[in-house]
């Protein structure tokens, strides 16, 4: 249970994820706090595949639960990947977000443009620089 | 003692009772409302829709609310339609939908009393009959701790099922508007 100060947002999804190759669909439910997004992954018959945390401003991530059917390394970073990407996608357009690189701390912008997340990057140099991602889910939001 | 062995021989008369009622029946369609409680969070997954089953290997399972997803069982052929996107898997050669075929199947035919897979027990709770099935396969308990069967008291017609996770969630289906061993027609086990 979250503690009763927790401020928390919950929006339910119904989801396709590529996580891996693996095709997994079902019902996604994310729980949104300050400093993180929780989703937990839901199959449409009722079972669990997933509960992870991630944090919202590095990748940092918590295991809360992951079913053994799915379970190797690659696909639990894989999924926590897609998460994090998730998380900023989901919060305002176009905000600003610290994040380290291979040159230093700088910020960037995080935007979905389709099937795929735009990720630009402002370093010191004050030198724009822009990434594009694939995107791996697929949501509908439920009611 | 004699007590105990009194309850104990009651409870297998009852358990042996629902069984053979169980085996009696040859086809089903009903209404379904799944209810899905996650621990973690004071929410509910509230999905419905309708159910048929035929004797003795052929079944329907199909969410209509708040989303499109059907599974058909058709002897080893297992459909699932997902939306629109259609996909097909053969239950003898994917170890998953064979397992999730099997305990559907066995929970509809009364087979589950016989599966070493669980240990059933009974217990009573206001207008049913409640059996528990506790998960004795190890790999199996990873996922299911134990299975409750609902069914009425008067007629042991089963109206709900409750399965415990082990991640500590649980998940209630409840049917409704049951017909029994009336003719079903045969597309409703097609795409």
């Amino acid at each position: 249970m979250l503690p009763a100060f927790a401020q928390h947002v919950i929006m339910k999804y119904d989801a396709d994820m590529l996580v891996q190759g693996k095709s997994m669909s079902g019902i996604l439910i994310q729980s949104e706090t300050d400093s993180s997004n929780r989703f937990i992954f839901v199959s449409k018959l009722g079972l669990k595949f997933f509960d992870v945390e991630v944090g919202k401003t590095d990748f940092s991530y918590t295991i809360h639960y992951f079913s053994p059917a799915f379970k190797t390394e690659k696909r639990v970073i894989g999924v926590a990947k897609e998460l994090f990407v998730l998380g900023y996608n989901n919060a305002e357009s176009g905000k600003v977000k610290q994040q380290k690189t291979k040159t230093g701390r700088c910020k960037s912008a995080f935007g979905l443009l389709g099937k795929r997340v735009k990720v630009c990057c402002l370093d010191s140099h004050t030198t724009v620089t822009c990434r594009f991602y694939p995107v791996g889910f697929d949501l509908r939001v439920l009611d | 003692m004699l007590i105990s062995l009194f309850a104990w021989s009651q409870n297998s008369d009852i358990l042996q009772q629902i069984k053979s009622q169980a085996q009696k029946i040859n086809s089903i369609e009903a209404g379904f409302v799944q209810t899905k409680n996650i621990s973690f969070i004071d929410e509910q997954l509230i999905s419905g829709g309708k159910f048929w089953f035929s004797r003795p290997d052929k079944m329907r399972w199909e969410y209509q609310i708040p989303f499109f997803y059907s599974i058909i069982i058709n002897g080893d052929n297992i459909i699932v339609i997902d939306d629109k996107k259609e996909s097909r898997f053969d239950a003898a050669s994917n170890a998953m939908f064979g397992q999730i075929k099997q305990v559907i199947m066995n929970m509809v035919n009364g087979k589950m009393f016989d599966d070493p897979d669980y240990h059933a027990t009974l217990k009573e709770e206001n207008n049913y009959f409640v059996v528990n099935f506790e998960t004795v396969n190890q790999a199996m308990k990873a996922y299911i701790l134990s299975i409750d069967l609902y069914f009425t008291k008067s007629g042991y017609l089963m109206e709900k099922i409750k399965m415990n996770e082990a991640s500590g969630d649980d998940t209630v289906i409840e049917f409704n508007n049951q017909n029994i061993n009336q003719p079903l027609p045969g597309h409703v086990f097609e795409p």
